[in-house]
């Protein structure tokens, strides 16, 4: 059985692996006319279904596969709620904000490691190391 | 006598160099390799420090130069100079000759970093412009770079937007885990292969 502070370190775990895609998603938007950027994204009413479409259309059409499709898997298993759609979108503008930066994205993403990065920040405040969840998949690489 | 932008920019550097930077550990001066490089790139301990050097009236233009050096990664602060008043008066002016001229010159000078590009201001809602210092010596031109550089070497970008993801995720969590599946969700991570391995 997972205890409550599991599961919250779960849900964040998938939280930051959501806002790494997103970082990702801009980015890719800004060099795929194809791809909706996140601000047109948070222009619609159903974003989860909108990131889903995105980051499939991108995965089939363009790559990024190692990247998106675990936070794709993540997004089709999280509930279709009011809720999560408002939460969705506070990740988000935490994505849009970083996205924006581009000294920020020196650390990171396309070039190299952010996801890795941030999650080594990330980790060293908010989880003890003998509690940390490994990084899954294809993120352990960076 | 006017002299190339280019010229004045590079024998500035050397002297920014020799009159004060060494003093702050080890400095490589490098010039011009290709067309899309600087004049000159100054590197000291590490930090990439460019100088962008203009005639007077051009400072907007310079803010927009720096502003793509920082963002294309160029460096890590780029000095913007108008050169004020900096007089020639031999129509063949040596080496010599300028250093003289640069060192009794007139300066309008600004400091763009890293630190400005990050927009931090979104994290910790403090606005930063860059700094903009008019009519100044060539001593106060080094008093002030040395401290940009000083900020520079201080200032720690990635705390505060650590401490935001972690805040936002500690919500995001909190208010999602009530409706969320977590045997689906151990298993959209690869938890469960890790659990069944450790146990």
């Amino acid at each position: 059985m997972s205890s409550k502070e599991d599961v919250h370190k779960l849900v964040s775990t998938a939280g930051l692996l959501l806002v790494d895609a997103m970082v990702f998603h801009e980015i890719i938007a800004s060099l795929h006319k194809g791809v909706p950027t996140l601000s047109m994204m948070m222009a619609s009413k159903n974003l989860k279904r909108s990131l889903e479409d995105a980051w499939q259309y991108i995965i089939d059409n363009i790559n990024y596969e190692p990247v998106l499709e675990i936070a794709l898997n993540i997004l089709r298993n999280m509930p279709a709620t009011h809720v999560f759609d408002r939460e969705l979108r506070v990740l988000a503008n935490l994505a849009y904000d970083i996205a924006s930066s581009k000294v920020l994205l020196r650390h990171a993403s396309l070039e190299g490691s952010t996801i890795g990065f941030f999650w080594e920040n990330w980790l060293s405040i908010t989880q003890p190391t003998t509690l940390r969840f490994p990084l899954p998949g294809y993120w352990r690489g960076f | 006598m006017s002299l190339r932008e280019e010229s004045l920019n590079v024998i500035l550097a050397e002297l920014l160099t020799e009159r004060g930077l060494k003093a702050l550990g080890e400095v490589i001066l490098r010039r011009k390799r290709g067309r899309p490089e600087p004049d000159v790139l100054i590197e000291l301990n590490g930090v990439r420090i460019v100088i962008e050097g203009k005639k007077p009236g051009m400072w907007n233009a310079l803010v927009e130069q720096c502003k793509k050096r920082i963002d294309d990664n160029v460096c890590d602060l780029c000095v913007m100079v108008e050169y004020a008043h900096v007089k020639l008066d031999k129509l063949m002016p040596s080496q010599l000759d300028v250093k003289k001229s640069l060192l009794n010159g007139k300066f309008n000078v600004g400091f763009l970093s890293y630190v400005d590009r990050a927009g931090l201001d979104k994290w910790l809602g403090v606005t930063s412009k860059p700094e903009k210092y008019v009519d100044v010596s060539f001593d106060d031109l080094l008093t002030y770079l040395m401290s940009a550089y000083t900020r520079v070497v201080k200032e720690d970008i990635i705390s505060p937007v650590i401490e935001r993801m972690g805040e936002v995720l500690d919500e995001f969590a909190m208010k999602v885990s009530a409706h969320v599946n977590v045997e689906r969700l151990k298993e959209v991570l690869e938890l469960k292969k890790v659990e069944e391995n450790s146990g």
